[in-house]
């Protein structure tokens, strides 16, 4: 967990554990009680805002990732064939045209 | 390669050929080989961690909706006199990406990755075939060189240069293979495995989040009706009291200081009732302080069974964040082996039958753990 995400989430706990602890009492009015709940719920709902907008933020890194893979899978299966067979036996061919090998004699009727 | 004697006889070109282009193979491409036993280990277990993770993700939709829903319902209740104005949640931003959709495309492209993997290891048998016309027209566009008239040569002998042809492309291709592994498998465990270890931890904040809210209700109910039973036990007699109000309050008191209010571990406090006594012994009170002792008995299974919920969603992640964390090692593997040509033997079988067995466990256990 990131530090920012930690301390949010502590400070959360806090204040919430502090309005339960009202809410729970059972010397505590109804009224009391009633509106220390709804200000756990509040700051609940609040607090899985936040973290649901940083679950968003992530999707940055999956957009990137995505459009990279995607791009290596064109790679495999559009430019193989002339990258990796042909040029290298092309070269190889135009090397070995360098040495010396005898011309065939071609014979005639 | 060696000055062939003259005349030039055909059997002897075609060797030649044949032969130089063995020696091509040897000198362009070295030994290469992809690692198939841990590419089908890393392809069996990509499968499990996916399973899981759509498990996972899928969970985390529900539980968006669910908080949406909670949200809804609040903003419906009218406020008085709100100090503030919040517009964050009203603006749709335009680039907005539905954040379960974009992890299961993530999911998709590495399978098609694989697939394209697959493929080329596999080899295909239509592309083999053009390839092998691509090398003879190669062949024979070097129309001044030596070697023209072994072209022509060749030709009878085309499956023996099919085989070659096959043989080259599948080198290639392998070296191929290992230059992406080494590329993408380091990509697909810092952007993808590691984000995804990010997720698990904020899905499960979500699902705290929902479950603490349950929760609050759930106790705030048990103070509210301990709190009621206490004022109404202390409208008996004494003798009523001693008689069934201390029994009920043993039986409430026995289970309140077994449930955990908050994350501190804090427990309820057991009920204490002064010594103060009314005369209000009707069969109706009684009734209801009995009454009082099943629902806050209920209560209390309900917050033991919202507990369980959240540990089981614990463990069913803890499970899920060990696959993931088996992916990434058996990447390191296949790499490892696929650079180094040598087999790896590190993680058995048994060891990944049983995390995937966990996984499994975890999440019956967690469904059924639901309300």
């Amino acid at each position: 967990m990131a530090i920012n995400q930690e301390i949010a989430t502590e400070q959360y706990q806090i204040a919430v554990d502090a309005l339960m602890d009202v809410a729970q009492d059972y010397e505590t009015s109804d009224e009391a009680a009633e509106i220390a709940l709804d200000a756990a719920n509040h700051l609940t709902l609040e607090y899985i805002d936040r973290v649901i907008n940083d679950i968003n933020k992530l999707n940055k890194q999956y957009t990137t990732f995505i459009s990279y893979m995607e791009t290596i899978i064109g790679d495999l299966e559009n430019t193989f064939v002339d990258d990796a067979l042909i040029v290298p036996l092309q070269k190889g061919l135009a090397k070995a045209k360098k040495q010396k090998i005898p011309t065939p004699v071609r014979k005639t009727k | 390669m060696q000055t062939l004697p003259s005349p030039f006889h055909k059997k002897t070109r075609r060797a030649a050929l044949f032969f130089w282009l063995a020696w091509l193979i040897l000198q362009l491409t070295g030994c290469a080989s992809v690692p198939e036993r841990e590419f089908s280990d890393y392809l069996d277990l990509f499968e499990q961690v996916r399973k899981s993770s759509e498990v996972v993700l899928i969970d985390y939709a529900v539980a968006k909706k669910e908080a949406l829903a909670l949200e809804q319902e609040r903003d419906s209740i009218p406020y008085n006199r709100q100090s503030s104005f919040q517009t964050n949640r009203l603006v749709v931003p335009e680039d907005s990406i539905d954040d379960v959709a974009i992890r299961f495309k993530a999911w998709e492209i590495i399978d098609a990755y694989n697939q394209s993997l697959v493929n080329l290891i596999a080899g295909n048998p239509g592309k083999t075939e053009d390839k092998t016309k691509s090398l003879l027209r190669t062949i024979i566009g070097f129309s001044s060189n030596a070697l023209i008239g072994a072209a022509g040569d060749i030709l009878p002998a085309f499956s023996a240069l099919k085989g070659i042809a096959k043989q080259v492309e599948m080198v290639y291709e392998k070296q191929k293979i290992i230059a992406i592994m080494t590329q993408v498998s380091p990509l697909i465990s810092q952007q993808f495995i590691a984000t995804m270890r990010q997720d698990s931890t904020l899905f499960y904040q979500v699902r705290y989040g929902l479950n603490s809210y349950h929760y609050q209700q759930t106790t705030t109910q048990i103070g509210r009706k301990v709190a009621e039973f206490i004022k109404l036990a202390h409208s008996v007699s004494q003798a009523s009291r001693n008689k069934t109000v201390i029994p009920l309050m043993n039986a409430m008191n026995d289970k309140l200081v077994t449930v955990v209010r908050n994350a501190n571990g804090d427990k309820f406090k057991v009920i204490a009732l002064k010594a103060e006594f009314g005369n209000n012994d009707a069969p109706q009170t009684l009734a209801q302080l009995s009454n009082l002792k099943d629902q806050v008995l209920t209560l209390i299974e309900q917050a033991e069974q919202q507990n369980k919920n959240l540990d089981a969603y614990r463990q069913m992640l803890t499970s899920y964040v060990r696959m993931l964390n088996e992916l990434d090692f058996q990447l390191k593997i296949m790499l490892y082996a696929a650079q180094n040509q040598q087999t790896v033997e590190i993680l058995g079988d048994n060891d990944f039958n049983k995390t995937v067995l966990r996984m499994r466990q975890a999440y019956l256990f967690y469904e059924n753990s639901k309300l």
